[in-house]
């Protein structure tokens, strides 16, 4: 970062707060309004496709792969992650080669998990973050210990678990992001006017 | 707005003139086209149809609805992602997620074969598609400079340029530097309120979101410009129709069409012309799963995507990189460069971009996880990027197979392997350093790079010779005299540019060369 202009992250319960005074504000149209408003409120229960094991390793994974907690937590990343497994609404292509989404990630989480065992006597979630991290890279690169895991896993829950987290309205508020804010017509576009304009939002 | 008249329904047993299959860029010009000829013509749409006004939201997630999500397979050494990349679904196809782009090609793209001997000349001349670009134009109301810097000269366009964003700025100022020529781009969504045969259509307001479906019917996607119009004439638009097959007659021609209905019954148009036009992808596929219109062996082959490396940066300013018209600012100073070392050539555009598909992006093209891609995400305000869109030889190992797997219908999955050749390969890279002194140049830092290729195309080539394409200049299937294909797969060279207007002008004239010839 040459400025070193990043943004500080505020408490949870005082973004999510915020993030519900913008989303019931005049600022959004109502389909996006609705749309988010859901996404917000959606509660995940423990889907059918993992095993407890798997899921603890998921959750661990997930807490690696985007590590901010308190986020990563309220979002119930992992839970959305399997309920999106469970719909099965795919992303309309996968690698000739890979296996099936449901048969791709549980293979990929046992990987997981046996790697460590084999490695550290340990299951995954209850490494420490630095080793947890040094295993999530071999398997980023393809590289052993994790050449077990199926091929393509690591970056298609990357991948997924990103587009999750990212189109959160909770993650969108805290990353400054302000497209949402789509009822008041034109919108400032050069550097100039979005500078002038920068916090009133959707202006 | 004119209260319109109620839209044609024709009987299920009724045999019309024509079945026009898909409802976007390639399918809505010819429906239009014939329903005003007189002809009664069902146009067969595997999506349904949206009010954008109370069904688009500005929300990437939300608007996944507009993607082709039947799961395709991606194969070779340069998979192409499908889903949101590539195809869509609904009435208006994939213009709905098009990011309104339209720039014309230049006479010498339909000549690649002539000039460099490599790939395939377009077996029509740019005179004969000229005319109806400038109607394409002129219907979707195209913002952009005029004169325009590159190419013959040509019309003014309808509408002024679109603003400027931030990536279109940075992109102006290192090019400018380095003496690479720009220009606002020609974007098909009106600077002003713009109204084309008592269509009106409101300005654009830069809210950048149209890859996700424009809101307020500003951009000239299918749904608002040539549907409309085709119901108006006539023509029945039937939604959530999915087709699985044709019926023959004893001499071979095509007698109906078969179909899924709404409700998953099994239907049948009988008509007398067919016209496929149900994108890169599903057309070739249907053709395979019916074993129709491959006497020449080239159906599903030379499957071509252009070379579409993108490079991204950020810089001090603040940017909000989604806002405004997508691909702001052009250059074609690269149509040919002098130092290429490959045939033809691509044009460079700036980019906007949207959360969710920058962090999806520089997760899977760029590997970024941990906190090396949260703490990249917290300057997403300040990202910039730009890309190329170049031309794709064809080769015809790129090639649509049907996999022994089945899809949710139960049908065939299309498996599509594509390699880069030598000539993408050294393009790109070509780009690639040009985009990184252009960024660079403009004060821009910490670049990345998210290699891909874009548009299906060529699967159904059109040429002059019945053995080495799958329709003739007309569109028409050399084997079946009332099967018409023309969409992106018939594009027998990728061209240097994005391939939408073409598309519709490509579309118009098949439609008149079919009416002159009845």
């Amino acid at each position: 970062m040459r400025d070193g202009r990043t943004r500080a992250f505020e408490p949870v319960p005082i973004l999510e707060a915020r993030t519900r005074a913008l989303l019931s504000s005049e600022a959004l149209t109502a389909p996006t309004r609705a749309a988010l408003q859901a996404r917000l409120d959606r509660r995940f229960e423990p889907g059918k496709l993992l095993s407890s094991a798997q899921r603890r390793t998921l959750q661990a994974a997930c807490l690696r792969l985007i590590p901010e907690p308190e986020l990563v937590a309220r979002i119930d990343l992992a839970g959305a992650f399997e309920a999106e497994l469970a719909e099965g609404s795919g992303r309309g292509w996968r690698y000739a080669e890979a296996l099936s989404d449901v048969a791709l990630h549980r293979a990929g989480l046992d990987a997981l998990d046996a790697v460590t065992q084999a490695q550290h006597s340990s299951a995954f979630a209850d490494l420490d973050s630095e080793r947890q991290d040094a295993i999530l890279r071999a398997a980023c690169a393809g590289e052993a210990p994790m050449d077990v895991a199926p091929e393509h896993w690591f970056e298609e829950l990357l991948t997924a678990v990103t587009e999750i987290y990212y189109a959160h309205p909770l993650v969108q508020v805290a990353i400054g992001y302000d497209g949402m804010a789509d009822a008041h017509g034109m919108q400032a576009v050069s550097l100039a006017e979005v500078a002038a304009q920068a916090d009133s939002l959707g202006r | 707005m004119a209260a319109e008249p109620p839209p044609r329904r024709y009987a299920d047993r009724e045999s019309v003139d024509a079945v026009v299959i898909g409802a976007g860029g390639g399918g809505a010009p010819i429906l239009m086209k014939l329903a005003q000829a007189g002809l009664s013509v069902v146009c067969l749409e595997a999506g349904r149809s949206w009010t954008p006004a109370q069904d688009f939201a500005s929300d990437e997630a939300e608007q996944e609805k507009l993607f082709w999500k039947d799961e395709r397979l991606a194969a070779g050494a340069d998979p192409i992602a499908f889903g949101r990349n590539n195809s869509g679904i609904g009435v208006g196809g994939s213009t709905l997620h098009w990011t309104a782009y339209a720039v014309r090609p230049q006479p010498d793209d339909l000549r690649l074969r002539s000039e460099f001997g490599v790939g395939r000349d377009w077996p029509i001349p740019y005179a004969e598609l000229e005319p109806y670009l400038d109607e394409v134009e002129r219907m979707l109301g195209v913002s952009g400079p005029s004169p325009y810097p590159w190419g013959p000269p040509r019309q003014a366009y309808p509408r002024t340029p679109l603003p400027l964003n931030g990536a279109a700025e940075v992109m102006q100022a290192g090019a400018a530097t380095l003496g690479l020529r720009t220009s606002p781009a020609p974007n098909a969504a009106p600077s002003s309120d713009y109204t084309y045969a008592g269509l009106h259509r409101p300005a654009c307001t830069s809210r950048g979101f149209c890859q996700a479906g424009c809101s307020i019917g500003a951009k000239g996607s299918a749904d608002v410009t040539f549907i409309p119009l085709a119901l108006r004439a006539g023509a029945e638009v039937r939604e959530r129709a999915f087709v699985t097959g044709f019926e023959r007659s004893r001499d071979g021609r095509i007698s109906a069409v078969l179909y899924t209905d709404s409700k998953g019954r099994e239907q049948r148009q009988r008509c007398g012309v067919v016209f496929l036009c149900a994108g890169g992808v599903e057309s070739p596929r249907q053709l395979l799963m019916a074993g129709l219109a491959n006497s020449s062996g080239q159906v599903g082959r030379n499957f071509m995507a252009h070379t579409a490396l993108q490079v991204w940066a950020e810089v001090d300013a603040l940017v909000k990189p989604s806002r405004g018209i997508p691909g702001g600012l052009i250059s074609e100073d690269t149509h040919r460069p002098k130092d290429a070392g490959f045939a033809g050539g691509y044009l460079v555009q700036s980019i906007g971009v949207m959360p969710m598909t920058y962090a999806s992006q520089i997760a899977r093209g760029v590997g970024l996880w941990g906190e090396a891609l949260t703490s990249h995400m917290r300057r997403f305000n300040h990202v910039i990027g730009i890309n190329i869109c170049g031309e794709c030889l064809p080769h015809p190992d790129n090639r649509l197979t049907l996999s022994d797997e089945l899809d949710v219908r139960g049908l065939p999955k299309p498996k599509v392997s594509f390699s880069n050749g030598d000539n993408e390969i050294a393009m790109t890279a070509h780009g690639e350093r040009l985009m990184a002194s252009v960024l660079e140049a403009g004060g821009a830092y910490a670049l990345k790079r998210t290699p891909r290729n874009a548009h299906t195309l060529g699967a159904c080539r059109m040429g002059a010779d019945g053995d080495d394409a799958v329709v003739d200049a007309d569109c028409r299937s050399f084997d079946i005299d009332n099967l018409y294909v023309c969409d992106n797969s018939v594009y027998p060279s990728a061209l240097s540019v994005n391939p939408c207007v073409t598309q519709m002008a490509l579309s118009l004239r098949t439609a008149d060369r079919f009416l002159a010839g009845r």
